[in-house]
């Protein structure tokens, strides 16, 4: 009986640890869905880097979403991100991430890029990193 | 007494172990965290259609682009070789007559599209979109 009152104890306090893990794994599982998982990226080699918190999203089936909400129309970005971008100087906090499947052709994600910049976005293209070659 | 002794004992421990838990897990989490805030990127500032039009210059430097084909001003080239040729048609200007057009078809993927963009940036020129409108 002495042995088990300890036991008891711990797996209250493990409990919580495992309570902890499960916040944490559904706010990763959350900004995954709110980013676009499904798209597959252009591979390119290393460019730049952005931390813009505004996200679009176009995927091989053609949905175009904004910050994870569907947007039915590339033009009807346009007001959307100029609101977003409002009182926003430079370049750097311009920035628009386009996560756009890599399969699309040209008349599908034209209006997108052209709504980003008529919005006075800059585009921020997100691409998976080439493997590296060795010299 | 003994038994009172041996309980304090045994939850200070606990405490402590937990607490290392929630430390090593804390360290995991703002890891986690800080990955996502920032993502590899290609960054292309694009002019508007608001912009006033710019006056079309005789010297502007063309890239056109089908999914197949590749000719910079006109003259056929292979992708691996564009950089290196923007570069030295570009490394003489000044900053602003460092406009490269990229013209592409109706065709082209984005993969593609990525690529040409990054070929120009990396030769040090300013990419200006343009596209081949379908005929009637």
């Amino acid at each position: 009986m002495r042995r088990c009152v300890p036991l008891r104890d711990s797996s209250l306090l493990t409990m919580g640890d495992i309570a902890f893990q499960l916040i944490i794994f559904f706010m990763v599982t959350t900004s995954f869905m709110r980013d676009g998982s499904h798209v597959d990226s252009p591979t390119l080699p290393r460019s730049g880097t952005t931390e813009s918190s505004i996200a679009v999203s176009l995927t091989a089936d053609g949905t175009l979403t904004l910050d994870g909400e569907r947007v039915d129309t590339p033009e009807g970005l346009v007001p959307r991100i100029a609101e977003l971008l409002a009182g926003r100087e430079g370049s750097a906090a311009r920035e628009v991430r386009l996560r756009c499947d890599r399969t699309l052709p040209q008349r599908v994600y034209r209006p997108v890029i052209e709504a980003i910049a008529d919005a006075g976005g800059v585009l921020a293209i997100i691409h998976d990193l080439e493997p590296e070659t060795s010299p | 007494m003994r038994i009172r002794r041996r309980r304090t004992a045994i939850l200070a421990e606990s405490g402590l172990v937990s607490m290392g838990d929630i430390a090593f897990q804390l360290i995991i989490f703002f890891m986690v965290a800080a990955s996502f805030v920032q993502s590899t990127a290609l960054n292309v500032e694009l002019p508007n259609a608001s912009d006033e039009v710019q006056e079309e210059r005789s010297d502007t430097i063309t890239l056109q682009a089908s999914e197949t084909a590749l000719a910079l001003d006109e003259r056929p080239v292979d992708l691996p070789e564009v950089s290196a040729l923007l570069r030295a048609l570009l490394q003489e200007r000044p900053e602003p007559d460092r406009v490269v057009v990229l013209l592409t078809s109706d065709d082209v993927t984005f993969q593609r599209q990525a690529v040409l963009m990054h070929a120009i940036r990396a030769a040090g020129g300013t990419v200006a979109l343009m596209y081949e409108e379908e005929g009637p």
